[in-house]
């Protein structure tokens, strides 16, 4: 039921009845209902009048809507096969089944008669459809066994191969590697002795100078040690 | 001739057998479908927005819709019933993508809309009170809450039962009803202060 303020709570059986809706006896009952209801009596007119204004508007022009749907594969070809008559269905559909087999390379055989249709060459049989194979030939052909023992032949082979290329490059990436590590350490070695050798001399010197000292001879000493390592420098080098 | 009779059988066809034809393949049927149901569509859009361009608009996108998704149509209801959803759909977006734009546009239109009336002077003086009325009554119409419009709009233009607008709004059919009381009430009374101010 609706909310009423209106003191009647008839709304909806009187839009049914409005619009033409009501069942026989519904009818029959609002008819007496509006009878001794003055507000249902007055909305109903008032309702009435104001559905012959709603007629008032009226839509004279119309969109001219036009739908272009994009034509799809599928729809195309259901609209050819709609169109093509029975004879080319049947001719089609015979050339589909011959490239279906011709594809799954089948051959059929009724009594003495062969069919078949090939795309790829059969292995190891012959077919009425083909060209009868000359018998030399067929056996001078490898067999599936030799070709695959050959390949695992040339396989290994390569496999090999391979490894002794990279034992050789390993090998020689080994010695590049101790040599230049040998190179690093002498040189880092000859800088230390030469960085000891000024520290002792600043040392010796200082005393010396303390001291008011005299040792010439430890001088000429300390530089013909240093010309010793200069040699060895360069032996290594 | 050939073409001639070809049409006058399509337009024999019921809606599910041109909805067949459509889904085979054939889609001149679907055109026949839009033919059969354009003039309610739009009316429907028109009334329920109050602006013609966006009612062509609606109009478009609801058979292109209808178009796609064809397939979906599960034939448990009519045709036009799912046409009318389809519509109210669209006409819910635009309303909710631009309501005051509407009633702008709508108050151009009714400004500029009128024609010039010809004839007698008693031809005239109806011709400018029906013109005059109609101009209310798209006011007042285009007023009062989109649910109840759509409603009021479908009884009275598109002539549909209570059940079947019950279907399309997905609504009990009582809701309907109190719409549909609602709406002419509010209708009613926006009409009588129109016609008192103008």
């Amino acid at each position: 039921m609706m909310s009423n303020n209106r003191g009647c709570d008839k709304q909806e059986e009187l839009v049914s009845y409005l619009y033409g809706e009501c069942a026989p006896e519904a009818e029959k009952r609002f008819e007496t209902h509006i009878r001794e209801c003055l507000t249902c009596a007055r909305e109903l007119r008032e309702f009435a009048s104001l559905r012959d204004t709603l007629q008032s508007w009226e839509v004279d022009t119309l969109p001219h809507i036009v739908i272009e749907p994009k034509r799809t594969f599928g729809m195309a070809l259901r609209e050819l096969f709609a169109v093509t008559p029975l004879w080319a269905k049947g001719f089609a559909g015979v050339a589909a089944l011959l490239l279906f087999a011709a594809l799954l390379n089948v051959e059929v055989t009724i009594g003495s008669f062969k069919v078949g249709a090939h795309l790829f060459a059969r292995n190891g049989s012959t077919s009425s459809a083909a060209p009868k194979t000359n018998p030399d030939s067929a056996q001078s052909a490898l067999n599936m066994d030799e070709v695959n023992k050959l390949v695992d032949q040339k396989v290994a082979e390569s496999q090999h191969r391979n490894a002794e290329e990279m034992q050789t490059k390993l090998t020689k990436l080994e010695q590049d590697i101790r040599s230049s590590r040998e190179r690093e350490l002498n040189m880092i070695m000859a800088s230390i002795r030469q960085d000891q050798q000024q520290q002792i001399r600043k040392i010796v010197q200082a005393t010396i100078a303390e001291n008011n000292l005299n040792f010439s001879n430890l001088f000429s000493d300390l530089d013909s040690d240093k010309v010793k390592d200069k040699d060895q420098d360069k032996n290594q080098k | 001739m050939l073409i001639i009779s070809l049409v006058a059988e399509k337009r024999q066809l019921t809606d599910d057998q041109l909805i067949e034809q459509t889904l085979s393949g054939e889609s001149e049927a679907f055109g026949h479908l839009v033919r059969r149901w354009e003039r309610q569509i739009y009316g429907l859009a028109l009334r329920v927005l109050g602006h013609e361009e966006t009612a062509r608009d609606v109009c478009q996108e609801t058979f292109l819709s209808a178009f796609r998704n064809l397939s979906k149509f599960r034939g448990d209801a009519q045709f036009s019933s799912w046409l009318y959803r389809i519509t109210l759909n669209h006409c819910n977006t635009h309303l909710r993508r631009s309501e005051t734009k509407t009633n702008v546009s709508l108050d151009e239109q009714l400004e500029a809309g009128v024609p010039e009336p010809t004839g007698s002077t008693e031809l005239v003086d109806e011709t400018i009170n029906r013109e005059q009325m109609a101009k209310h009554l798209r006011k007042a119409l285009s007023a009062i809450p989109s649910e109840m419009r759509q409603v009021i709009v479908m009884k009275e233009y598109q002539g549909l039962k209570f059940h079947e607008i019950a279907e399309i709004l997905n609504l009990p059919v009582s809701t309907v009803k109190t719409r549909l009381y609602t709406g002419l009430s509010q209708l009613r009374r926006r009409l009588e202060h129109l016609r008192n101010a103008g």
